[in-house]
């Protein structure tokens, strides 16, 4: 831990100095910002590690504080600490989220349960915090699947990554849409952007590597995770380089913990094999008929290509409603 | 139709049911933001992050299965 970066953000200046003299005698280096505004230009000059800030910024929204500070590639990676004086769920699950990684409200016990995080992060960080395939690591992978449109699949998939990486926070995850001929993630989180799943596989296979996603993937507001958003329209979709799925596929799992597929109704030869080497396929389901005779189809063609069935994770949806 | 129906189609458990949330799931989609935020206390919500934690484990168990 010696020598690690901590900006600490805070208007309260006692707090601030307590902070930042507790911390420098646990030998890290310590940065300090008065206003939210500030603590952005010390933070992105120099890269810090942590940021510790109390969200009760007044120049500027702890929303979009957070937001900055984790779509800037020079802080996206920082881990961010809330250290509030307002203990009210709703402040907490706004700070969650937009992209804290762990909020603490101000009391005897934020000290201690800051230590055991301070601990927990960079004990147990890795000198070679990007992976790549010779480290044998596989994140597991997650594939959403339905059999007719319209059960809710993107939205479904969207939520519960989410959810997988608020429940594991010092996990990576990516969320990837492999919908074709359109992609419908980017819609849903609030992603646009020329760097897509068609954008990608054009690129040589050498410089997709951990660290070009680590990098380079945008983590939308409000959504924690990564994105690598699908196809824009369905020309791009059509000029999409389907032999290169699988690879970057795997090169996610090599970067990721999580590796979650969106893969809509585009059951083809092109997603078939990601299904089969899934650790666990998220079936959704939709109250309709149809939805559910065709999701049989689609069960029993699956088993004909050795998928295991107790892979199948399936969720009957009705979010949504009934097709009228 | 009820779940068990759609089971017995299927021929498979289904392990977690989403329930209907009117027009909350659309707003939540067309304001780009997560349910779990949006409506933090609706029951979808809760079930969601059951699922999360499910999906999780699962996925585990079978990685080492397999």
């Amino acid at each position: 831990m010696v020598g690690k970066t901590i900006l600490i953000v805070d208007e309260n200046p006692a707090s601030r100095v307590f902070l930042a003299n507790h911390l420098r005698a646990k030998q890290f280096k310590i940065l300090e910002a008065p206003t939210g505004k500030e603590g952005l230009i010390v933070a992105w000059r120099h890269e810090t590690d942590l940021v510790l800030f109390d969200p009760a910024l007044t120049d500027i929204p702890d929303k979009e504080f957070i937001y900055k500070l984790r779509n800037d590639p020079r802080t996206m990676k920082a881990r961010l600490i809330a250290l509030s004086s307002d203990p009210s769920p709703a402040r907490r699950e706004t700070c969650l989220g937009a992209g804290v990684d762990d909020y603490l409200v101000k009391s005897s016990q934020a000290i201690p349960a800051l230590e055991q995080i301070l601990t927990r992060v960079f004990e147990t960080e890795t000198p070679e915090a990007v992976p790549d395939q010779e480290s044998g690591k596989s994140g597991l992978l997650v594939v959403f699947l339905s059999a007719k449109g319209g059960t809710g699949t993107s939205s479904l998939c969207a939520n519960l990554a989410l959810n997988i990486q608020q429940s594991q926070p010092d996990g990576r995850v990516v969320v990837a849409d492999l919908v074709l001929p359109i992609g419908s993630i980017g819609p849903i989180v609030g992603q646009e952007g020329t760097l897509n799943l068609v954008t990608v596989t054009d690129l040589p296979a050498g410089e997709t590597n951990a660290g070009y996603f680590h990098k380079n993937l945008p983590r939308p507001e409000y959504w924690q995770y990564q994105v690598l958003t699908g196809s824009p329209d369905p020309e791009h979709g059509n000029s999409i380089k389907g032999e290169r799925i699988n690879q970057v596929v795997s090169m996610l799992c090599s970067a990721y913990d999580f590796v979650i597929l969106d893969i809509g109704r585009s059951l083809s030869r092109i997603s078939l094999p990601l299904i089969q080497k899934a650790d666990l396929i998220v079936l959704i389901v939709s109250t309709d008929q149809s939805t559910v005779k065709l999701t049989k189809t689609v069960c029993d063609y699956l088993q004909t290509q050795g998928v295991n069935s107790q892979k199948i994770y399936a969720i009957l949806n009705r979010a949504v409603g009934l097709e009228a | 139709m009820t779940k068990a129906q759609a089971e017995e189609m299927i021929g498979l458990p289904i392990k977690t049911t989403m329930p209907y949330m009117g027009s909350n799931f659309a707003l939540a989609n067309n304001l780009n933001q997560p349910i779990t935020v949006k409506y933090p206390t609706d029951t979808a919500s809760i079930i969601l992050k059951g699922a999360a934690q499910e999906i999780v484990n699962l996925a585990r168990r079978m990685r080492q299965v397999t």
